[in-house]
């Protein structure tokens, strides 16, 4: 979730790992380093992958932890963030947070189980060298980076689906979403200090992904119920907890900040066309960002690269159960490459 | 023959067939306009045949999909037109299931069964029902009538089973005559197993080893049968019919969460009575009308799921009255008619909220003309049928009014049933199932019917002699399925929905040969060989990039082989089942498989019983595979079964 606000804190905290990569291609003077992607795959086939790109040879590696470990990733990859030297990788239905090195080798893999009962991780944020992973069965778990084992669960709402850290609070968006048709409508505030649920924000129906802006505040973005309810993006002040705005227009599938903008993408069922819109934070005006044309057929994540403001959009396939493709767009809106990723390709993260 | 004659008359036909069966058994398979493949007990015996479904395994062109062991879901698709295209028919009634349209094999037993027979175009029945003749391809299930004799008032036939992985299975059929003319059956059978079989698994270059869990399965299988014969050429049949269930669903196998098998499981209900009576009204009009009431009723359970309930218990309650009618009028010795009416109510509810609890109301009638003679059969029939729904909440699906032709040829150039060649032309339907509909957030009240034409032209070939025979026949096809109801992610990936978005082309052919030969005086050789070509290929949306390509779970290429050898000392027998490359949902290939089984029985006679014993070893190779992704099938197992009979 937070992969790009983690960007920055890669590249001070893990510097030395991005020159190491440099010194091994020694024509090189600075490299761009690497994108990975993760993708879902198709639930119950245990095809979930990441895929990477390394943007200076523009070279791709399709199934990387396959590569790299000689064993699947596991069944619906979810979320990917890199937080001192390490990739942690949320999969889903395998109900663990799997844990590599910054080469995608496998350090560990850390169950997510309670009894009987799956606990089915979604989302992870990082704060001061620990994880904070939520799961579909309500529970926030801290993980120290460390020793990479859970130290404490706290308690969320219905199925959360998003987790950011802002004023040393984890906000965590719970969106009922197994619980169809009575979608939730809350983001639990959890006080990192006590780690306890300090109160409910009410937002907008089937809150998903929440993350800290530029700015410090939590925007979150809810789904609505797909039919009377639209997708919304908002804000929370994470000093007074309140709901400060509503972005009108804003229907999205993700989206990322970039300066005071924010980037989003969305796929309209109804009408099967993807849009990418650059949104102004302030003002909440919204311009196309594609500018050469460039169709989309079926967005699904989308992740600024901080270091140069490139675009990078990922799209499914329109079968959903073929290979997808990231789209790279410079900063004004103009495609610079392609490459293919795996099936479902969801979420998108930058190491140097 | 291409239409049965009077039952009266098909009496002593059967009895004569049965003499003939203990020494040469005479195939079908070349006796129709149409392609019908049968089995009768005899062959079954040479199979390693545990449940319908490893009966159905061996008919030519049929692709039986497997989610492994003995509770996986196991339903057969004919020749690419999908499961829901397979019309199930039991002693004459047709079995149905409207939720999801389609019947578990799994659910059928096989401890009394004479007959199973696989027709693609018509079927050899004049006395067919319209829903019958409403399916793609009919699977007809006969089971064994009381064969008592003035020295035998009473019968019964107790058999155990048991085998790997706990399975436990006892059986008993009584047969008795209650009175001069009234004859009864009662089977009941019981069937567990702990379904604890090991496979392995392939995770990138490591091959792991697991137990299937949540696997086991408990089935309670109970029948009477009532035969009441006053007269000849009138007969009256009943049938109650009780099957109970329960079972572990272990899922998909998925990587590093030994969890996900654990916690769902099903109970099945289904109870039915149906009453049937057939009578010769005249030395050329025959009449016969059914009658059936179905009550079934299904329990999902999963602890685990993380709604705010604390799980899911998902309970469907069905409801199916059905009223059969059908004529047969003999013209003349060429001409021939049929025709039938039939009546159908179905109702579904459920303990969910807003449940819309779907009636459905389907009126079938067709009629059939044949013509006949010594040379050429040809055969036409028209189909009808009507069908409204209504529901107690929300939307209801829109009616349908369809026409359903049938055209079939046949010419025999040798004035027997020797040489033929054939053709057909089917057109069917299948109305979107209940599920289909109105299932939670999936369903789609607005869907059409699925559309299915096919195209078959056929030669086939027998020859006897009085030591053996051999019958080969080829048959090849085109088949068209429009409007096919696939689900599609609707809102998002999680959220799908069904549409009327698939169009699949399968283009096959079917070759099978059979025989069996007296060698010695004591030695007897069977064979059935069979092979299937099926080319069935996406033709949805050139975007997509499974245009084109084979569709999920059918393969190019299978087969079976039976090899029988009986010997007054042993009898046995050589099973292989194989399979080519398939894709999955996903386009990715499965690997194909071959599965060989054996068997070996023997029958001791004493003065007063019959004992027979089989003993069987299963996929003897131990073969790994799946038949659906990540639904492992047992590897190497073995059965043994004591039966006594007087």
């Amino acid at each position: 979730m937070k992969q790009f606000k983690l960007f920055f804190f890669l590249l001070a905290a893990a510097g030395s790992v991005a020159l190491t990569s440099c010194t091994k291609n020694e024509t090189m003077v600075v490299s761009n380093g690497s994108v990975y992607v993760l993708n879902q795959g198709s639930m119950n086939y245990n095809n979930s992958t990441v895929t990477s790109y390394n943007i200076d040879k523009a070279t791709s590696t399709i199934d990387w932890y396959k590569a790299q470990n000689g064993v699947g990733l596991g069944d619906t990859g979810n979320d990917m963030a890199v937080y001192g030297g390490k990739i942690y990788i949320v999969v889903n239905v395998s109900s663990v947070v799997t844990v590599t090195d910054l080469n995608g080798k496998f350090l560990k893999t850390i169950s997510f189980q309670n009894g009987n009962t799956a606990r089915q991780p979604r989302c992870i944020a990082f704060n001061k060298n620990k994880a904070y992973v939520c799961s579909f069965d309500g529970s926030v778990a801290r993980i120290d980076t460390t020793s990479l084992s859970i130290e404490a669960y706290a308690t969320a709402g219905e199925n959360p689906d998003g987790i950011c850290v802002a004023n040393n609070k984890l906000y965590v968006s719970n969106s009922g979403g197994l619980n169809y048709p009575t979608y939730s409508n809350t983001v639990s505030v959890i006080d990192i200090a006590s780690f306890a649920e300090t109160k409910k924000i009410t937002v907008n129906t089937n809150p998903f992904t929440i993350k800290t802006g530029t700015d410090g505040n939590v925007y979150v973005l809810s789904h609505g119920n797909y039919g009377s309810i639209a997708s919304e993006l908002q804000v929370i002040n994470p000093s007074t907890d309140a709901l400060t705005k509503t972005y009108s227009n804003s229907a999205a599938i993700d989206f990322d900040f970039y300066g005071t903008k924010i980037l989003f993408c969305n796929y309209d069922y109804s009408t099967g066309a993807s849009a990418v819109k650059t949104m102004d934070v302030s003002t909440g005006t919204i311009t196309n960002f594609i500018v050469d044309g460039t169709t989309i057929p079926m967005a699904s994540g989308i992740a600024v690269n901080q270091t140069n403001g490139d675009v990078y959009v990922a799209s499914a396939a329109t079968d959903y159960v073929s290979n997808g493709t990231v789209y790279c767009f410079d900063s004004t809106g103009k495609k610079k490459f392609t490459f293919t990723s795996g099936v479902n390709p969801w979420k998108i993260v930058f190491v140097r | 023959m291409f239409c049965s004659p009077l039952f009266a008359q098909l009496d002593s036909v059967q009895r004569i067939r049965e003499v003939v069966v203990t020494a040469t058994p005479m195939p079908h398979i070349s006796q129709t306009v149409t392609p019908v493949q049968v089995f009768d007990k005899n062959t079954i015996q040479q199979f390693n045949v545990l449940q319908l479904s490893d009966v159905v395994k061996h008919f030519t062109g049929v692709t039986v999909k497997d989610y492994g062991g003995v509770g996986g879901l196991k339903t057969v698709s004919i020749r690419g037109l999908g499961a829901t295209h397979t019309g199930v028919s039991y002693d004459g009634v047709m079995m149905g299931d409207i939720q999801n349209g389609q019947v578990d094999l799994g659910r059928m037993n096989l401890s009394n069964v004479d007959e199973v027979a696989l027709a693609n175009g018509g079927n050899a029945d004049c006395l067919q029902s319209a829903r019958a003749m409403a399916a793609g391809g009919l699977l007809t299930v006969q089971s064994m009538k009381p064969k008592l004799d003035s020295l035998h008032q009473m019968r019964a036939n107790a058999s155990l089973t048991a085998g790997s992985f706990g399975l436990l299975h006892p059986a008993i059929v009584l047969q008795n005559r209650l009175s001069g003319k009234l004859l009864s059956s009662v089977i009941a059978d019981y069937q567990y197993t702990n379904g604890r079989y090991p496979f392995d698994f392939q995770n990138g270059n490591v091959l792991e080893h697991y137990k299937r869990t949540n696997s086991d399965v408990k089935t309670f299988h109970g029948e009477a049968n009532l035969y009441y014969q006053p007269v000849v050429g009138r007969e009256w049949t009943f049938k109650g019919y009780a099957y109970t269930s329960t079972r572990g669903l272990p899922g998909a196998v998925i990587l590093y969460n030994p969890l996900a098998t654990a916690g769902q499981r099903l109970w099945e209900n289904d109870y039915f009575m149906q009453l049937q009576y057939k009578v010769a009204l005249s030395s050329t009009t025959q009449w016969k009308t059914s009658l059936k009431a179905d009550y079934s009723d299904t329990r999902y359970v999963d602890p685990y799921f993380l709604n705010s309930t604390g799980g899911l218990d998902d309970r469907y309650y069905q409801q199916e009255y059905y009223l059969t009618s059908s004529l047969f009028k003999k013209i003349s010795d060429r001409m021939n008619v049929s025709a039938a009416l039939d009546a159908q109510l179905n109702h579904l509810t459920s303990n969910m909220t807003d449940f819309p609890a779907p009636t459905r109301f389907t009126g079938y009638g067709h009629i059939t003309g044949r013509y006949t003679s010594a040379t050429f059969k040809a055969e036409c029939s028209l189909l009808a049928t009507t069908l409204t729904e209504h529901v107690e909440q929300g939307p209801a699906a829109n009616g349908h009014n369809r026409l359903s032709p049938l055209v079939s040829v046949a010419w025999l150039p040798l004035k027997d049933d020797r040489l033929q060649l054939r053709g057909f032309y089917k057109e069917t339907f299948r109305m979107p199932t209940f599920n289909d509909l109105y299932y939670r957030s999936i369903g789609n009240k607005d869907l059409k019917p699925e559309t299915a034409r096919q195209w078959n032209a056929g030669i086939s070939y027998m020859k006897k002699t009085p030591d053996g025979y051999l019958a080969l026949s080829l048959d090849g096809y085109y088949n068209r399925v429009t409007n096919k109801i696939i689900a599609v992610p609707a809102k998002d990936l999680f959220e799908w929905s069904m549409l009327n978005l698939g169009l699949v082309e399968t283009t096959g052919t079917d070759v099978s040969a059979r025989g069996g030969y007296n060698c010695f005086r004591s030695l007897h050789l069977t064979m059935d060989v069979s092979y299937t070509y099926q080319h069935a290929v996406d033709k949805s949306n050139p975007a997509n990039s499974s245009y084109g390509q084979l569709i999920a779970y059918s393969p190019e290429h299978s087969g079976v082989a039976t090899i029988g050898v009986l010997t007054p000392l042993v009898n046995g027998s050589v099973n292989c089942i194989f399979s080519g490359y398939r894709y999955d949902l996903s386009h990715s290939v499965i690997d194909g498989y071959a599965e060989t089984s054996v068997a070996f029985w023997r029958s001791f006679e004493s003065r007063h019983f019959t004992t027979d014993v089989k003993l069987e070893v299963l996929n003897l190779t131990d073969e790994q595979y799946v038949v659906v992704k990540n639904y492992p099938m047992p590897g190497r197992s073995w059965r043994v079964s004591v039966g006594v009979k007087f």
